[in-house]
Parts: C-alpha cells; sequence; structure tokens
C-alpha cells in the first residue's frame, strides 16, 4: 500500500480528526507492535454469497446459499482468538459482507474486543437503514468498490445498475458520519475513468481512494491480458499523482492510495527527484521505513469456510483451517514452506528471481506480489511481472555477480 | 501534541524492546491507509523526515508531524494479558 497523497503532497489524510475531534476517546484505541511481534490484519471473507456478479471476482461469488460457512459463533469465536493474538484490524469482506445477517452482530462483537472493525463492500445493499446499522456497530471504515464510470462498471459488475445503487449506499454512509472511501482495481477497460472517479468523488465530497493494480488470482487470472504494460502502469499512476495534487491544490486533499504494487514507492520516489528533491529525500526515508508487501506477514485471509490464506488472493493454498486449529496456532507454524518463505522471503528470491534479486529496492517492496509471481513462471519466488521499473531504476546493472 | 502519555510498564517494555533492537529511539506514526490504517511503533536510529521528538522517562520518542501536529494527547499503555502495546489518540477537533 503506497500513500500517493502522503508521499507526494505531504499530506495526512485527517478523517478522524475530522470526524471525532474532541469525542475522539470514542474511537477503539490502536495496537501497537514492533515489526518482530507484529500481528496481521485479518480479512474474514465471511460469507461467499454476492448479489453482484463482477467479472474479476476472486470468490467466485454468485447470488446462491453457500454450504459449509462459518457459523455465528464459529465466527465469535474466530474474533476471540484474533483480538488475544493482536491482530489490529478485522476486515469483513465475502462475497457481499451484508448479505450475512449476523455482520452487525459479529463486527460489535469484534469491537467490544477491542478491534477495529472494517467492511469491504459493494455498497449496494446500503440502504438508509443499513447505514444506521453499520453507524450502531461502529465501524472504523466502509470501502466501497466502484470500477468505473456507471457504464463501465456496470459490465464489470454485471448487473445493471449497480453504479447508483453503490453511489447512493456511499452517500448514505456519509449522512450517518461513518468514514467512507472508494476502491477502484484498475484494468486496461477502466483506466480512462480515472480522471472521472476523482471528479465523482470531489463532486460528492468523499476525500478518500484506493486504487488497486490487478492481482492475477481466482477469476482474475483470465484477466491476465487485462492487466496494464507496464508503461500503460506508468502512466496510470503519473495520472493519481497528477490528479492527487490537482485536488490538493483546489483545496480538497484527499488521501489517495494505490495498493497491491510496491514498485508505485520508489516511482513517487524518483518523479520527486526531478521535481522536488528536498522532498525526494523525505520519501525516501518514508519509504525505508515501509516494509513493502505483507502477505503472510502484516495481512491474512479467512475464507468462507474457514480455510487460512496468506492473503485474499492465495485461495488455491491453504495453511489449515480455524474449525480445527485456531487462526493463531496455524498463523505461527512456519513447518508449511510456503508461511515460512513468505515470512522469510529474501533468500528465496535471491536463489530463484533475476530482476527481483539484483533490485535495489527489494527492502522496500520485499519482492512485491509472490502470488502474480506464480501465476506467471509457476514460481513462487520468480520476478513479480507487474514491477514497470526499468532494468536502470532498480539498478539491475549495479549488481555484479559473485 | 501537548502531551504524550506512556505509563510505567510501556516504558519499561519499549526500553526492553529498544535495547534487543540496538536502537536510541522508537517512533510513532500512521500506517498504512484507507481500511487498514493504523497506529504503528518502530525502533530507529534517528527521526525521519519532519518527525517532532519528545523524551518520556529517558526514553526518545519521534512522532510522525502530522500525527503531532493534529492531536492533543497521544497515551500508551500496556496491556498485560496479553503483553501487548495499545495507544489512544486524542485528536484535535479540525
Amino acid at each position: 500500500m503506497i500513500g500517493i497523497s502522503k508521499l507526494y503532497c505531504g499530506t495526512v489524510e485527517p478523517s478522524d480528526a475530522l470526524r471525532y475531534g474532541r469525542d475522539s476517546s470514542k474511537l477503539p484505541s490502536h495496537l501497537l507492535q514492533f515489526s518482530k511481534d507484529k500481528k496481521p490484519v485479518v480479512v474474514w471473507n465471511m460469507g461467499r454469497r454476492c448479489n453482484l456478479k463482477c467479472i474479476h471476482c476472486y470468490a467466485q461469488s454468485r447470488d446462491i446459499e453457500y454450504a459449509d460457512e462459518l457459523t455465528t459463533q464459529q465466527g465469535k469465536e474466530l474474533i476471540d482468538d484474533l483480538a488475544q493474538f493482536g491482530s489490529p484490524v478485522i476486515l469483513f469482506s465475502g462475497g457481499e459482507p451484508t448479505m450475512r445477517k449476523d455482520l452487525p452482530e459479529l463486527a460489535m462483537h469484534a469491537r467490544d474486543k477491542g478491534m477495529r472493525a472494517v467492511i469491504s463492500t459493494n455498497g449496494t445493499l446500503i440502504d438508509e437503514k443499513m447505514a444506521k446499522v453499520l453507524k450502531d456497530i461502529g465501524l472504523s471504515y466502509v470501502g466501497v468498490s466502484l470500477d468505473g464510470m456507471r457504464e463501465t462498471n456496470d459490465k464489470f459488475r454485471g448487473v445493471p445498475g449497480a453504479f447508483d445503487a453503490a453511489l447512493q449506499g456511499m452517500r448514505n454512509c456519509k449522512k450517518e458520519g461513518i468514514k467512507v472511501g472508494l476502491r477502484f482495481t484498475i484494468n486496461k477497460k477502466n483506466a480512462q475513468d480515472i480522471p472521472a472517479i476523482f471528479d465523482l468523488l470531489e463532486k460528492e465530497g468523499i476525500p478518500r481512494v484506493c486504487f488497486y493494480h490487478l492481482v492475477y488470482a481466482g477469476r482474475g487470472s483470465k484477466l491476465v491480458e487485462e492487466d496494464l504494460s507496464h508503461e500503460e502502469s506508468r502512466r496510470v499512476v503519473d495520472l493519481i499523482m497528477d490528479k492527487t495534487k490537482e485536488m490538493h491544490d483546489k483545496g480538497f486533499p484527499m488521501e489517495v492510495l494505490t495498493v497491491d504494487n510496491h514498485c508505485d514507492g520508489p516511482y513517487v520516489y524518483f518523479r520527486l527527484l526531478e521535481e522536488d528533491p528536498e522532498r525526494a529525500a523525505e520519501v525516501y526515508e518514508l519509504l525505508m521505513m515501509n516494509q513493502g508487501n505483507s502477505t503472510g506477514i502484516g495481512i491474512g485471509c479467512v475464507s468462507w469456510d474457514g480455510s487460512v490464506h496468506a492473503d485474499q488472493f492465495w485461495r488455491h493454498y491453504s495453511f489449515g483451517n480455524v474449525k480445527e486449529r485456531p487462526f493463531s496456532e496455524i498463523w505461527m507454524d512456519t513447518s508449511d514452506e510456503l508461511m515460512a518463505g513468505l515470512k522469510d522471503r529474501k533468500a528465496l528470491i535471491k536463489a530463484n528471481a533475476n530482476r527481483c534479486a539484483k533490485c535495489k529496492w527489494l527492502e522496500i517492496c520485499n519482492a512485491n506480489f509472490r502470488v502474480r509471481a506464480e501465476a506467471i513462471y509457476d514460481n513462487v519466488w520468480a520476478d513479480d511481472p507487474a514491477c514497470y521499473l526499468t532494468k536502470e531504476e532498480i539498478g539491475y546493472d549495479e549488481v555484479r555477480e559473485e | 501534541m501537548t502531551e504524550l502519555i506512556v505509563d510505567n510498564k510501556a516504558i519499561a517494555f519499549i526500553k526492553a524492546e529498544l535495547e534487543r533492537a540496538n536502537s536510541p529511539a522508537a517512533r510513532l506514526f500512521v500506517t498504512g491507509g484507507g481500511c487498514c490504517q493504523h497506529l504503528d511503533i518502530a525502533a530507529v536510529e534517528k527521526e525521519v523526515a519532519r518527525d517532532i521528538k519528545h523524551v518520556k522517562n529517558g526514553v526518545t520518542f519521534h512522532v510522525e508531524k502530522y500525527l503531532d501536529d493534529n492531536t492533543f494527547s497521544l497515551e500508551i499503555t500496556f496491556d498485560e494479558q496479553r503483553e501487548i502495546l495499545s495507544a489512544t489518540i486524542n485528536y484535535k477537533s479540525v
């Protein structure tokens, strides 16, 4: 996750301060963990069912009942274990999490246990009543997915009217004072909508957007050909920086993040080197604090059926099931080669990869997304094919073979 | 930020962590963003960018400037049961 607004414009989104001000005692406390003790943010795909038919859905969800999902009681036991373990945030996802009737009960249970609870939703089912429910739960954040403006989004979502319903859902959240942000997965068919998305957010007064690079997994694996070329990725990241700055300069500072491609960090740095070398030096220091991809380390995933995955894209590989063993035990069990490798991957990268092995930014990106390497090269420890930095930018020829 | 409050058990825990990491200071900063935004702590050699320095009971804390600017106080406590630090932020009204 790269904070474009923070790195490029030097701003930190003050939403908590705006929302709570002197009432910030209402906010759940933050867990503070030194890196060696860091516990993961856990995405719980609490139900597979969804009312939309997104073509890139990693859960391949449909609007049907699925068997073997965790019960409410099993969900509470999972939350108890995560809270005791020290996971700082639980992200309720799906399918569509608002289709599970016990979402409020489970989210409040997480809050009562001191966890920060957030949801990732398509937003289409958040009417005024549901928004009030979400407000009462005390969610820290509601992320709503939109993958383009009306025509583009509805084509991706597979349901006409999805755009308008999601936008209304965001408006309902905003009206209730819930922190809401937009999630946008970039690909060849929607990149042209990015400027309009910024304009939409400005018009709606929603100062928060996460742009996700495509990760080839689940149904998304059929979308490899829909991913941007390296040159297109560079142009898109430039466009996102330009629009972020434009909004900042016109008095509408937004929190803008890019997710799932850590080479965005060095790319921002290179641009600042040309535009503002003094700020570039600060950004370099900030990037050095970024620990890069944290699949299997700082983020984990539990499926609807209780399977534990390295992140939400590794659905084809399970480390175990919370119905049989607590998440905390599964997560710390490094007898699994993939779990051990993800937690301490640099030697494997050096031994298997080409560009990543010689890249001077390896400490900053932690070799980016391993699931993409596996999808393209059938080798978890090969290069991430989505890294768009040039050989010169990664210092490829600066490293001599020993 | 006008006040950084750190309880004695938290100070002892942080001191031990810094000794283990052979680092002279701890950095407090906002990490992640969007749904995953949360406060973080790291053992560091020196301040980063425009961090603000605070010293509490012999421990040096470098607080991210934007966090420092937007808060009245930040209170760090130690949860003995889970052996985890937790922090409560008292934001300024913006």
